[in-house]
């Protein structure tokens, strides 16, 4: 192609007004039809349909028959979930295009239309690239090595189904050695459910993916007893402020930031608080450039600014927090039922040890507060005559007649706030104090403002302190609902999904932490101990040492081995399960690209006997396994999605007319019904048949064993128990679909020839929205019912959270909103964070290999350098550069950038090791730790589960850069 | 002069710099048949070279006294990026994944890097580019085989591909360079407005499926369009560099909004912008102040008073609102000449000066059902 081109940039070409129409006077000689003759193109060209023809057949051909469309969304983990409108041609699909169908909510609100994004937008090219997997493959080589035997679905299900059968019913091994888990590429509430099912019904364990991403939202999982809370993102166009803290909803948040910027318009101030300029502060009113990292610092400026200038909400606080609950000032304990009164029985011990007192202002007595889980009044409403005092020191006389010394959780916060004046702050956070004071301002001032917190909060190791803090500002400035508040990431709920993957309370899912089994399962303390030194560690935990730290640290992780002091607690769970499997079934997980470290991939298949995989295309993931199965993706099935809650929509997958198959894929309620076939076959065979019924805890298995003589029957509802309950059949996607719409209330009324007839997609009834009403015309902020019903929040004083006096919190100084600095290292000689911010170019992994997406890149990994420092450093644009530690390292292109802090780089996450050099990913160089105070449990609201896990974090190395010699 | 001018108008703020306008694009026209490199649309970063690179240095259009100016046409690999592939296939043996070409540049290559020193006064903005559709194209004026026409319904550019030769005047002459020769064919190819889009209800790839929202498409003597009173009530959408003659047809809003500078001692400096107004001038010409003006005037307006048509407009509260496409019109057209006139394929955009409000009722009514299959 080049050859054709001019290849000599300098050589002009001249054309003059003269030599043209010279040329032009003579055209009619070269003229292929009939001698025309052209007096002015801008006029009456006399030969136009030949072209318009051409495009006109052109756009017939993608566009296809209307009728032949399907829809479809993106069931990745970007939450995003739009409607598309899928084209084909004879089974064949050209493009996607919008639905764009969406009702107005309201007349003077933008609507949600026409939703959608670059990675959305290109996927009917991806699903055909070469990188597809297409058959069932078996392993022929080494591990990674890239030799496969194409086998039939019958052999690999074979294959997969006695490594599961033997580890199960090997008394050394059982449930707790296998692992059967649905990775993040596989989000919906259809197709995700035949794997979810699948690992359930075995009693396999798998871990929560918000933990192991660093996604979790633990910190507002504190303040609120729920993770996420906030609103539907048009709520963003009605605001008076929006702050995007650590966010960057212009490159992550694609089909809804057009509200925040039409919210502009409409008179919103924009906030954004990063460390780096990007796509949302480049628009912004006021950016705020913070040093990365130092972001629950800055909110504790925001605290203490707040409290000095009186901007708080005494009414608020007094009634929906906390902040009025007696703490003793010596233990720093709280008072509880169980300090002031006798009790009866262990059970009334432990329900009055979550019953709580405020100083009663009337009585000048403390008064127990309503509102509580086991309080027998469940409501926040106080009676008239009792008044809490927020502030002040109280002496009162307990239980067993001793004197105490008590105080307000408000009180403990104003001491931890004090040590945090901006002035403070400021050469940790780089934030001028007169920025914070008017960032104080602009949220606790105007009527409406929502705080929308990025995924990179948690990616640093106090992130949790960071929206803990950040929940803490809207508290203490009374918002919530319509006034706005915190915005991790709204959620609706939906009823009745159970039927799909669950066994109405047969079996339970063995849930193992996310961000602790990666650490084990990568030798994560290896990691951490090569990599953190002893001062690290005493600043990101309160002076613990790195000797303590670990001691401490390995003392919890024995506890929570194999599910541990879980299994024996009457309370709920008290520590972070989790379990080393030997063999695994994993789902659209692209795992070695994930975790962090140099150890991982080699720890976890050192360990694991046998590793089968499923995907639709060739991850990292996929190269290392032992068996792998082709998974259809997301236009080619039946399925549908609501989750999170960005919009009320939930959407519709419906392949298009007479799609042609590529190649043996198949969908996952389909391959996960030929495995269970399969799995029942083998533990009818005679010799396999005593050994059929797995024994296992009641807390996974009710009857106390997994049967797996008739798994396929219980899997597809057809045994005789199942049957009787009339539970739904189950076995193809389609099948899963109209389960869901049938059992879920959320759905009703709708079927799947009206989402098709509406556009791809369902409005969700009321029943969806938990903590607000779901209003027909207005946008969806949580929480309204606890202001305006006095409904409570589900935390251990069903009031906002400001306090913690769980042991380790105590321990850490942590017992109340507080700063720390992280525990990246700060030595000279790696000057440079990290940052792998959630990418605009892909979903994390998925679409990192998209040609066309990488033809807008740079084509290989890139990494934005500050242009001042790289220059310095005698960098060039385009260079390669190797980023290194004392870890590892790792090479990419040099992007000089105006956009970079000095001290910081820049990059996209997601790329997989093996489009490295040398194959060594971005995390040969990030560091795995584990945050005492995440990892503490047992407490009130705090106790494992899909609330309360951790966070695995991915901005903790520290680095430094130069040119590659390679 | 074609009878009727079909425009579209950008708005600079509200662009995110996604490029879902870029594949939406590529998916439409130009992933195949020589086209592989083109980007009929794309979305570069402002300030940075551009795509092509440094295409405003290229030369074309014409000086003041009318006379076409010279031009260069760029050269694949430097100026427009090869468009590399990569070894999919051997992922299964295990290998790394490889580009074919060492990528040294392409159409986005400068995304976000900007000007200025960070943090004090760095800036960058999206500039989203497709053909202008002039009403004086260079590329036609340039064409010695009189190869290049505006359709007379419409105002859309087209290359005559059963005359044109692939002698690649065009590209010299078009000053935006957004004309392309496709080596395959040995012709120049270019946006084509979607006119069988536009021609059958839908709005062109770049602007119906822009999730930013910024794309309002109309025709600019249909005074209910958006692009009118974007245009010529409230003169806030500009041609891109005008100053090359051509007449443009596509407008933007320029970017007014911007976070406050940063003093040496990271104190905000009230007031400042970081857009520097004289590269907006370079951009949109010297009535970039006076849009910047009626904008700033309205926000405040709004602000105050929550009131203000213009940012209604640009707000768009429906975006089915944001086009009106005139298929009455078109079906016209088809009629006058003899053709087939084609039914629209979607109904929710085809309201126009031709195409009566009572259409539009029927078509809109009851929102949530309009347009769905049937």
């Amino acid at each position: 192609m080049t050859k054709v081109m001019n290849n000599k940039r300098r050589n002009f070409l001249k054309v003059s007004g003269m030599t043209a129409a010279l040329v032009a006077s003579q055209g009619s000689l070269f003229a292929k039809t009939d001698v025309i003759s052209v007096e002015n193109g801008k006029n009456d060209y006399p030969n136009t349909s030949y072209t318009e023809e051409m495009y006109r057949n052109e756009f017939s051909f993608t566009y296809g028959k209307k009728e032949e469309h399907g829809f479809a969304y993106h069931c990745v983990n970007c939450q995003g979930n739009c409607a598309w409108e899928v084209w084909s041609h004879n089974g064949v699909i050209t493009r996607e295009n919008q639905s764009a169908r969406y009702p107005v909510i309201n007349a003077k609100i933008p609507d949600f239309n026409p939703r959608g994004c670059n990675k959305g937008v290109q996927h009917s090219q991806v699903m055909y690239q070469k990188d597809r997997i297409l058959y069932p493959m078996v392993r022929t080589g080494e591990r990674g090595e890239g030799k496969w035997k194409r086998v039939s679905w019958d052999e690999a299900a074979e294959k997969i189904c006695q490594n599961i059968f033997d580890t199960l019913t090997d008394p050394e091994r059982g449930p707790d050695k296998l692992m059967v888990h649905a990775g993040t590429g596989l989000l919906t509430e259809g197709r995700r459910g035949s794997v979810l099912r699948f690992s359930t019904q075995l009693g396999a364990n798998r871990i929560y993916p918000s933990s192991y991403l660093g996604d979790m939202f633990s910190g507002a999982a504190i303040a609120y007893g729920e993770g996420n809370v906030g609103c539907t993102w048009d709520f963003m166009y009605t605001v008076d402020t929006a702050v995007m803290w650590g966010g960057n909803p212009s490159v992550s948040r694609i089909p809804d930031a057009h509200f925040v910027w039409e919210g502009k318009y409409n008179g919103a101030k924009i906030i954004v608080i990063t460390p780096e300029f990007n796509a949302t502060a480049k628009s912004a009113d006021l950016w705020i450039p913070i040093k990365a990292g130092s972001d629950n610092i800055l909110a504790m400026s925001v605290i203490q600014t707040i409290l000095e200038e009186k901007l708080y909400k005494p009414e608020f606080m007094k009634l929906y927090t906390d902040l009025p609950m007696l703490v003793d000032v010596k233990t720093q304990q709280m008072i509880r039922r169980t300090d002031m009164e006798h009790t009866e029985d262990k059970e009334e011990h432990h329900a009055w040890g979550e019953q709580f007192y405020c100083m009663n202002t009337t009585s000048g007595e403390p008064y127990l507060m309503p509102g509580t889980e086991t309080h027998e009044n469940r409501s926040l409403r106080l009676p008239k005559d009792v008044v809490p005092a927020l502030e002040g020191t109280f002496t009162i006389t307990d239980v067993h007649g001793h004197t105490r010394e008590v105080t307000t959780v408000f009180e403990m916060l104003k001491k931890s706030a004090a040590k945090f004046a901006p002035e403070t702050t400021q050469e940790i956070t780089g934030v001028h104090p007169d920025t914070v004071k008017q960032l104080a301002r602009d949220i606790a001032l105007p009527k409406v403002v929502e705080i929308t917190t990025g995924f990179s909060l948690n990616k640093y190791f106090n992130g949790m302190m960071t929206i803990w803090n950040i929940s803490s500002i809207c508290g203490l400035t009374g918002r919530m609902g319509p006034y706005g508040g915190l915005n991790t990431e709204n959620e609706f709920q939906l009823a009745g999904l159970g039927a799909l993957s669950g066994f109405s309370g047969k079996y339970a899912p063995r849930f193992g932490s996310g961000f602790v089994g990666e650490f084990m399962n990568g030798n994560g303390m290896k990691t951490f101990d090569e990599y953190f030194q002893d001062e690290d560690v005493k600043r990101a935990q309160n002076g613990m040492s790195k000797k303590e730290y670990m001691t401490v640290l390995q003392e919890m992780l024995d506890a929570g081995k194999n599910g541990g002091a879980n299994l024996s607690s009457d309370h709920g769970n008290v520590v972070k399960p989790w379990w080393l499997p030997t063999t695994a079934l994993i789902v659209a997980d692209s795992t070695f690209r994930r975790n962090k470290g140099n150890e991982y991939r080699k720890a976890f298949l050192g360990r694991m006997d046998f590793y089968a995989y499923v995907d639709y295309r060739m991850s990292e993931a996929a190269q290392y396994a032992d068996v792998l199965l082709p998974a259809k993706s997301h236009y080619e099935v039946y399925d549908l999605r609501t989750s999170p809650g960005y919009h009320r929509f939930t959407n519709l997958a419906y392949p298009v007319a007479n799609i042609k198959n590529i190649g043996e894929s198949m969908d996952e309620w389909s391959m996960f019904t030929l495995l269970a076939k399969k799995l029942e076959e083998i533990a009818n065979r005679p010799e396999n048949i005593a050994k059929a019924k797995v024994k296992d805890d009641v807390r996974y298995a009710k009857p106390g064993y997994h049967d797996l003589s008739i798994f396929h029957k219980e899997y597809t509802n057809t045994d005789a128990e199942s049957e009787g309950e009339g539970e739904v059949y189950l076995g193809t996607d389609k099948m899963a679909l109209e389960a869901a719409l049938e059992k879920c209330d959320q759905y009703q009324p709708w079927t799947i020839e009206k989402m098709y007839k509406m556009g791809g997609f369902l409005l969700i009834n009321e029943k969806a929205a938990k903590s607000s009403p779901l209003y027909s015309d207005k946008p969806y902020s949580s929480m309204e019912n606890h202001i305006y019903k006095f409904e409570r929040l589900d935390t251990v004083t069903g009031r906002q959270t400001f306090y913690i006096d769980h042991p380790m919190f105590i321990k850490m100084g942590a017992a109340t909103n507080t700063g720390m600095e992280g525990i990246r290292p700060q030595r000279k000689e790696y000057p440079y964070v990290l940052m792998t911010p959630h990418a605009r170019w892909s979903i994390h992994s998925n679409y990192k290999t998209s040609r066309t997406l990488l033809r807008l890149q740079r084509g290989v990994p890139a990494i934005a350098l500050n242009r001042k420092v790289a220059e310095a450093k005698g960098i060039k644009d385009g260079d390669t550069i190797r980023v290194y530690n004392n870890l590892g390292e790792f090479f990419a292109m040099a992007k000089l950038s105006s956009s970079s802090p000095a001290d910081g780089l820049v990059m996209e996450h997601g790329w997989e090791p093996y489009m490295y050099k040398f194959n060594k990913g971005h995390n040969e160089v990030v560091p795995t730790s584990l945050n005492l105070l995440e990892m503490a449990d047992g407490w009130g609201h705090l106790k494992f589960g899909g609330l309360w896990d951790g966070n695995q974090y991915a901005y903790d190395g520290a680095v430094n850069y130069e040119k590659a010699k390679v | 002069m074609s009878k009727r001018q079909l425009a579209m108008v950008m708005d600079l703020n509200k662009c995110i710099g996604c490029q879902t306008c870029t594949v939406a694009c590529k998916t439409q026209w130009t992933n195949r048949n020589g086209r592989e490199y083109m980007y009929w649309n794309n979305v570069e970063t402002y300030p940075g070279t551009g795509y092509p690179k440094n295409w405003m240095e290229l030369g074309g259009g014409f000086d003041e006294a009318g006379d076409l100016q010279p031009g260069i046409i760029p050269n694949l690999e430097a100026d427009y990026g090869v468009p590399w592939d990569y070894n999919y296939d051997a992922l299964k043996e295990g290998a790394s994944f490889e580009p074919n070409v060492e990528p040294t540049w392409g159409p986005n290559w400068d995304e976000d890097e900007g000007a200025g020193v960070f943090p004090q006064d760095n800036y960058f903005f999206y500039l989203p580019r497709i053909c202008n559709h002039c009403t004086n194209p260079g590329c036609l004026s340039a064409c010695p085989r009189d190869a290049i026409f505006k359709r007379e319904q419409d105002g859309v550019v087209l290359v005559d591909l059963d005359r044109c030769q692939g002698y690649r005047y065009c590209i010299a002459g078009c000053p935006y360079k957004k004309i392309y020769f496709n080596p395959k064919i040995s012709k120049s190819e270019k946006c084509i407005l979607c006119f069988p889009r536009i021609e059958q209800g839908l709005p062109p790839a770049c602007a119906q499926q822009c999730v930013g929202r910024i794309r309002f498409v109309g025709f600019l003597d249909d005074e209910d369009s958006q692009v009118y009173k974007l245009v010529h009530k409230y003169k806030v959408a500009l041609g891109l560099r005008t100053d090359y003659g051509t007449q443009p047809n596509v407008y933007y809003v320029p970017p007014t909004e911007s976070p406050a500078k940063f003093d040496a001692d990271g104190k905000i400096i009230e007031g400042s912008t970081r857009l520097p107004i004289e590269e907006l001038e370079k951009l949109f010409g010297p009535e970039v102040h006076a849009s910047i003006q009626t904008l700033k005037a309205e926000m405040k307006k709004r602000k105050e008073t929550g009131e203000s048509e213009l940012m209604d407009i640009l707000i768009a509260y429906q975006h089915s609102d944001m086009f009106r496409l005139d298929n009455n019109y078109y079906q016209e057209v088809a009629r006058e000449n003899s053709q087939h006139p084609l039914a629209p394929v979607d109904n929710r955009y085809i309201a126009g000066k031709y195409t009566k409000p009572t259409h539009k009722m029927n078509f809109f009514g009851g929102h949530s059902s309009a347009g769905g299959h049937h």
